[in-house]
């Protein structure tokens, strides 16, 4: 069947359950003991079986099987759960991602080699008696089925449709199949044969449709068509779901019993389907399921849940070109500058109906922005998830015992920064791991717990989103930076001797400069804390760290929310005007030109106790001096830890502004962040806070 | 476009083509001329935002229909002697390599069609350093328009060559 429309989907699940094997597999090797959590994993892993042998996709279904078996024999505790397990089953996971992967760049999913995987899951599995009794007896079954497709009542059933009924039966499931007949009058049989499988989806999970179902929606059948569902309900149940969809004639509802149809695969084809009655068998393999009654009632429900929830995440996303939402974002842009002009208008001129009319338009705008806004905004989880997991191997390949904690991680990032962040934080990490964490013995010696804690925290702070890379161990040693430098000819002695501790730490992010006493494979290999800073600073972001021996080190991340509408205010300065970013902002004050002070030659004012250094925008910014002011404003800024004031004539007010760059004639110019259109059609500069203060 | 006009240039040894359609405005008492192949629109003077710490001759930046659009003044790029703004000053925005600058210019004359073929700027201006920003002059019976090479006054090194 043509699968390329499901492919996203395909992926896009596939990724899903990926994730969740590998979290599950996480908490499993956390604790051994929970064999819920196998439950869960079985049935991720039972899944992307289900789905990649629809797509035909047999290599990562082989795979994927093999895993399933083993997975089996652990959560009936037929098999011990170990170390070795847990990491082979890593590895599957390593090899599965992989091949989907593979098949999403459009290459063929086997260019990965999984047979050493797959005899080694094999092995684990057939180390158990009942295992090995089980496989031949399956092998001989797959053998007939192979050369003689097993037929039930003139339905054919391939190898994983008898497994996922097998698999079924086992969870107190019952195969059965449906035999549909609409009436000869129905003309929208499309729409009929979709509101049965709608009907049969609720009540399970269709395994397969014959004819299939495109086939069905397409109308490319008479009036009957088969269905195979895997179902915990009573036939009677299913048959008046069905009957209850008007213009069905009749509904065949039939319990399959693998082994009787499989002895009896030749007569099969030829009953006549009539005679198909309801309900032959079925009470037997219903009895037969329940031994087990501690475990079978969970699944069903699991899976019953599962397969709705599936279906409505599919049904409510859409899938949309980045570029489109560009260009969406840009739209709004213009609205709101066109938005803010009118409503100036509607001031100057006092015309009521307008003004009416316009705070209507603002609400919707406001809500336009903000849907805007959210739609191009993911959760850091995207990015957080697949740390856990790599923290796991590096700390193994170094022997060392880490503890991982993520916090924040439904605070929200707009797309085209979360894209990018994820090899910046995974650098950072892997830096805390071996640089910064020491050996448990190391640590034992200095009086810590032996395992290493790493955290991983995201949180908003103004319309910034920081993101810290924590971990208590040696801390970074600002006299080992200072030598390191000017050994590596980074700088003079001098300079290094200029230098406070906080910024002989910081060289850690001047490039070339690697600390690590020996170049190890994680990290180290002079590509270091540089490229991090530049990747960072290119999102208009900024970097710091903090560090106390024997302590731990903190980097932090800063990243502005969106990249594109803010808040800010308005200040004059003479007869220019000019936008602070809000998020900046401490607070704004008036004070009379007596209130600055000088210490060493630098102009200061005090603010509740605090001395706060300030910065005179006219002469900074070498503004032409028009007229003299009585009254000062000072706008207190901050950047990272440190703060300033800045020397205003006037204050406009708050106001939202669209950034626009300023193109590539003005290249290199750092203290402008952009520029805005105002209401009234001119241009106010964005100052950049940060450069401002240096 | 501008890519055909700078090929084209190179083949007619940096002279401007015959029967090229020039926009041609004046600065001072002389007539200058660009190709209409790079001009978007032209539009009376607004309100430029001064952009501190900027080359000179970028007098700032205007608001070209909600976009952020640089301006620069054509004269003092030249080297020529600054006049005040008068009431026919203009923006003459221009497109080269995706790159949109505005000119400003003391006044638009008009569009013409230069027949005739220009005369290389060097052989006519001789050696001075101004004629990396010419491409040629055209003569127009006697009246002469002395065409402006974009790049270079942009100040855009092109990429890729």
């Amino acid at each position: 069947m043509d699968t390329n429309q499901y492919m996203d989907m395909f992926l896009d699940e596939s990724h899903e359950h990926l994730q969740q094997l590998n979290d599950g597999l996480l908490s499993l090797e956390d604790n051994m003991e929970d064999l819920s959590v196998l439950n869960d994993i079985f049935r991720n892993a039972h899944t992307l079986k289900g789905m990649s042998a629809t797509m035909g996709y047999n290599k990562i279904a082989e795979l994927t099987h093999e895993m399933e078996d083993v997975l089996d024999l652990l959560r009936h505790e037929q098999l011990k759960l170990t170390e070795d397990i847990i990491d082979v089953l890593f590895k599957c996971l390593d090899s599965l991602e992989q091949m989907v992967d593979n098949v999403g760049n459009g290459d063929p999913e086997d260019l990965i080699d999984v047979s050493e995987l797959v005899a080694k899951l094999s092995a684990l599995s057939s180390g158990n008696p009942e295992a090995a009794a089980a496989a031949p007896a399956a092998a001989p079954a797959d053998a007939a089925a192979a050369s003689a497709p097993v037929a039930i009542a003139g339905i054919e059933l391939s190898d994983l449709d008898r497994d996922v009924i097998k698999q079924a039966q086992e969870g107190g499931l019952r195969g059965v199949h449906i035999k549909v007949t609409l009436a000869e009058t129905c003309l929208l049989k499309s729409a009929r044969s979709y509101m049965v499988m709608n009907a049969l989806d609720e009540l399970g999970d269709v395994v397969k449709s014959i004819p299939p179902a495109e086939d069905l929606e397409q109308e490319k059948f008479e009036h009957s068509f088969d269905v195979i569902v895997v179902t915990a309900s009573e036939e009677k149940a299913i048959e008046d779901a069905i009957m209850s969809i008007s213009e069905v004639e009749s509904a065949l509802v039939e319990v399959i019993d693998l082994d009787k149809k499989a002895e009896a695969a030749a007569p099969a084809p030829a009953a006549p389907k009539p005679v198909a009655a309801p309900a032959p068998a079925a009470p037997v393999p219903v009895q037969a399921a329940p031994p087990k009654p501690a475990a079978a009632p969970k699944p069903p429900v699991a899976s019953k849940a599962a397969a709705p929830a599936k279906k409505s995440h599919a049904g409510q996303s859409v899938r949309v070109d980045i570029e489109k939402l560009d260009t969406l974002m840009n739209l709004m842009g213009e609205l709101v500058i066109n938005k803010v002009r009118l409503e100036q208008i509607g001031q100057t001129h006092r015309i009521s109906e307008l003004t009416e009319t316009l705070e209507q338009m603002d609400r919707v705008t406001t809500d336009l922005q903000n849907i805007v806004m959210k739609v191009r905004m993911v959760p850091v989880s995207q990015v957080f998830n697949r740390f856990p997991r790599m923290v796991r191997d590096v700390a193994k390949e170094l022997n060392k015992e880490i503890n991982l904690t993520i916090e924040g991680e439904e605070t929200e990032l707009d797309r085209t920064v979360i894209d990018e962040i994820g090899d910046p934080i995974m650098h950072l990490l892997r830096n805390s791991l071996d640089h910064g964490v020491e050996h448990p013995d190391d640590r034992e010696a200095k009086g810590k717990p032996r395992v290493g804690e790493v955290g991983l925290i995201a949180r908003h702070e103004g319309n910034n989103v920081v993101i810290m890379v924590t971990d208590d161990g040696a801390g970074i040693n600002a006299d080992k930076m200072r030598r390191k430098a000017v050994e590596k000819g980074m700088m003079s002695q001098e300079e290094v001797d200029k230098l406070d501790d906080a910024d002989a730490v910081r060289i850690i992010f001047l490039p070339g400069f690697s600390t690590a006493e020996q170049i190890s494979d994680i990290s180290g290999r002079g590509v270091g804390m540089d490229v991090v800073r530049n990747k960072i600073e290119a999102l208009s972001g900024h970097v710091d760290v903090e560090t106390h021996i024997d302590e731990g080190s903190v980097f932090k991340i800063k990243l502005p929310l969106t990249l594109a509408i803010i808040q800010a205010m308005l200040v004059k300065v003479q007869e220019e005007m000019y936008a602070i970013p809000l998020g900046s902002i401490d607070s704004t004050i008036n004070i009379q030109p007596d209130d600055i002070k000088t210490v060493q030659n630098k102009e200061v004012i005090v603010l509740r106790g605090e001395i706060i250094p300030i910065i005179r925008m006219e002469q900074t910014l070498q503004i032409p001096h028009v007229k003299d002011f009585d009254e000062i404003f000072v706008v207190v800024v901050h950047a990272g830890e440190s703060k300033a004031g800045i020397v205003v004539d006037n204050l406009i007010g708050q106001q939202e502004i669209v950034i626009k760059t300023l193109g590539n004639l003005f290249t290199g110019l750092k203290m402008f962040s952009g520029a805005t259109v105002l209401g009234d059609g001119r241009v106010a500069l964005i100052i950049d806070v940060a450069t401002m203060m240096q | 476009m501008a890519k055909e006009l700078a090929t084209l240039k190179e083949e007619m040894g940096g002279a401007m083509d015959e029967g090229t359609q020039v926009v041609a405005f004046k600065l001072r008492d002389e007539e200058y001329g660009i190709s209409i192949l790079n001009v978007q629109e032209i539009r009376n003077l607004t309100d430029i935002t001064r952009v501190p710490f900027s080359a000179d001759f970028i007098k700032g930046v205007i608001n070209l229909r909600g976009s952020v659009l640089p301006v620069i003044d054509l004269k003092q790029r030249l080297g020529l002697e600054q006049t005040p703004y008068t009431e026919k000053t203009r923006i003459v925005t221009v497109t080269v390599d995706d790159l949109h600058v505005g000119m400003l210019v003391d006044a638009v004359t008009e569009v013409i069609t230069i027949d005739s073929k220009p005369v290389d700027a060097k052989k006519a201006v001789n050696g001075k350093e101004i004629t990396r920003f010419l491409s040629g002059i055209g003569n127009m019976d006697g009246r002469l328009i002395i065409m402006l090479n974009l790049e270079e006054i942009i100040g855009m090194p092109k990429e890729g060559k």
